[in-house]
């Protein structure tokens, strides 16, 4: 967000270059400036990845279903140097979770629906963690979570990534 | 009513919803399969943006050309500056020949100009020949979908519908029976004919001619029987030379349905025998979109529907839900460069997701064109007080850090206090479906303070 959409409110401003330049999503940061080869932690858990859309096709964490390029996952890579961790495979592995910002309420509806649809294609694939990269997408899928008192629940990958 | 109302009324019937959802997905999936089938698949989406460029870049030299390369072959050729001058020139065309029974393939460009109910109150009989579009005429809808008019119905819908005006058994909803009778219906209307309107894929500057794909073959039924043919084309729909149209029939069909090629793939070069052949081609806004560098992209369209099918809003809210001609991403944008006070909530019927961007086969920046639009909802008024008012005090708390620390730190204190019944009232639209998160003792701004306090 910063990276890609700051620019047309404060190009040119005192500043923005450094900020622009030095500001990562965590994964992004851990995958192409750390480049961990191990990590001090295990999560005996089956986990369902979710491709927050930002993360994943604004700053491309990870290949898009919709593109006919080379497969990779920076999440994927990165959350693979926790031990006895297990993932699961989607039916659709990079569908909006219908968070969307001001979108949760002013489309409520349909954010709903798609919130709905994300949990149940987690719960189905054997997920019993869902993590991501993107806390609001999270918020909203616990949302739905808690209130129909689902067998699942998410965590942000940073809480994996610490052995939590 | 707009998008999200409309959409909250689709959604009411969940079974159909998501039997919506799946059917538009299953069409995703099988344009994934056919997309991974070609290499040099993403080379091909950048030289068909790149032929787009060029040509809208080009226009007006492109029509030219393609107007005496038309003429050459003794095809007329029409200007129409709107839907008006559009609808009129093909009344005047149909009664000059004494035309009163048209036949009619797919074409978005008579659905944008509404030409159908015009030429029937001038007494012209009108009939949509695609077997989607003929479910949904008969019903008197617009298609849902701009591939697939009739996919907001199940079989059933279409049974019962054919019951009425077809004579069908009575809830036989076997899809090859009622495919049969449409069939036979159709093919009555096709002899009795005496014009054919075809909407253009494709329009070659080089030699004169129109391309049509349809996968029924109901334009080249149309255009054979009957001695008058009449194409309304976009202006937009040009593209250079012959030997760019295989870079676009490489990507439509693929991008559309997950096929290699349309099952057809008609040439029109000129007149049938002793026929005649008209092209009306028709601008209706399309300058005003060129004029604008933040949309002009749009008119690269090539409408093979794939950003609709990508459109995790438009599987949930379904195409009625937009109001405009044309739904999904491609709609929204094109139907809020067109009329943004109309249109307004389209813009908004969107997460910003970009997935439309991504499997759009000429690249079109999709998701950014709808983000520009909502801000010229916002400069020119449009937002709504409620929203406005909202979005006005958020962004004056942000301007505020200690004021928004201040107001966190409070929300973190009574809003735990606050009794079930009045937190999840009305006015908390989050809640309505969903549990507000579990409020935590501290912000990570304190924690984060408490830390570096412990360490030093």
């Amino acid at each position: 967000m910063v990276r890609e959409n700051y620019a047309q409110f404060l190009d040119g401003k005192d500043g923005f270059e450094h900020l622009r330049t030095h500001i990562y999503e965590l994964v992004e940061f851990l995958h192409d400036v750390i480049k961990p080869e191990s990590l001090n932690a295990s999560f005996p858990y089956k986990v369902g990845i979710h491709n927050s859309c930002h993360g994943h096709r604004e700053l491309e964490l990870a290949s898009m279903s919709e593109r006919n390029l080379p497969e990779f996952s920076k999440v994927q890579k990165i959350l693979s140097l926790v031990d006895d961790i297990e993932f699961v495979t989607l039916k659709r592995n990079d569908e909006c979770c219908g968070f969307g910002g001001t979108f949760c309420v002013t489309n409520e509806a349909v954010s709903v629906a798609m919130g709905i649809d994300r949990v149940a294609d987690h719960l189905s694939a054997g997920a019993e963690v869902m993590t991501g990269v993107d806390m609001s997408c999270l918020m909203h899928m616990q949302g739905i979570i808690d209130r129909d008192k689902l067998p699942i629940k998410t965590m942000h990958i940073a809480q994996i990534l610490a052995g939590e | 009513m707009g998008h999200p109302e409309k959409a909250a009324k689709f959604i009411a019937n969940n079974e159909n919803m998501k039997w919506h959802d799946r059917a538009l997905w299953f069409v995703r999936e099988n344009r994934d399969l056919a997309v991974h089938g070609i290499d040099e698949w993403e080379k091909l989406r950048e030289v068909a943006k790149k032929i787009k460029t060029h040509t809208i870049e080009k226009l007006d030299y492109y029509l030219e050309e393609f107007e005496r390369n038309a003429k050459d072959k003794g095809i007329h050729v029409h200007w129409a500056k709107d839907a008006k001058e559009h609808n009129e020139i093909v009344l005047k065309i149909l009664i000059d020949k004494g035309a009163t029974k048209l036949v009619k393939s797919k074409s978005m460009l008579t659905e944008e100009c509404h030409l159908n109910p015009y030429l029937e109150s001038h007494g012209i009989e009108v009939i949509d020949t695609d077997l989607g579009e003929r479910i949904v005429q008969l019903r008197d809808e617009p298609p849902s979908h701009i591939v697939l008019p009739a996919i907001h119905l199940k079989k059933e819908a279409v049974g019962k519908t054919f019951e009425k005006f077809l004579d069908t058994e009575k809830d036989n909803c076997d899809p090859t029976y009622l495919t049969r009778v449409a069939r036979v219906h159709l093919r009555e209307k096709f002899l009795g004919a005496d014009a054919s309107l075809t909407g253009v894929n494709f329009g070659i500057a080089q030699t004169g001619g129109v391309v049509v794909c349809t996968n029924e073959g109901n334009a080249d039924l149309g255009t054979s029987l009957p001695k008058l043919h009449i194409a309304s084309m976009g202006i937009e729909k040009i593209i250079p030379r012959l030997k760019d149209l295989s870079i676009f029939t490489r990507l439509l069909a693929r991008s559309a349905t997950g096929q290699p090629i349309t099952s057809y793939t008609s040439h029109f070069h000129a007149p049938v025998e002793g026929g005649e052949m008209h092209i009306v081609i028709v601008d209706n806004g399309r300058s005003d979109i060129i004029a604008d560098e933040d949309f002009k992209q749009s008119l690269h369209c090539i409408r093979c529907g794939a950003c609709i099918n990508t459109c995790p809003v438009y599987r949930r809210s379904g195409g009625h839900s937009y109001g405009y001609t044309i739904p999904g991403p491609i709609g929204s944008t094109l139907g809020a460069s067109k009329d943004l006070r109309t249109n307004k909530t389209l813009p908004f019927a969107c997460t910003l997701c970009a997935s439309c961007t991504n499997v759009c086969p000429v690249q079109i920046n999709l998701h950014n064109q709808l983000y520009k639009h909502r801000q010229s909802v916002v400069a020119q008024g449009l937002l709504g007080l409620k929203k406005h008012t909202i979005l006005r005090v958020a962004t004056w708390l942000m301007k505020h850090p200690s004021l928004l620390d201040f107001t966190g730190k409070m929300a973190r204190k009574i809003v735990p206090k606050i009794p079930r019944a009045l937190l999840y009232s009305k006015a908390n639209v989050w809640g309505k479906r969903r549990e507000l998160p579990k409020f935590p003792k501290n912000s990570f701004k304190e924690l984060y303070r408490q830390q570096q306090k412990e360490k030093s």
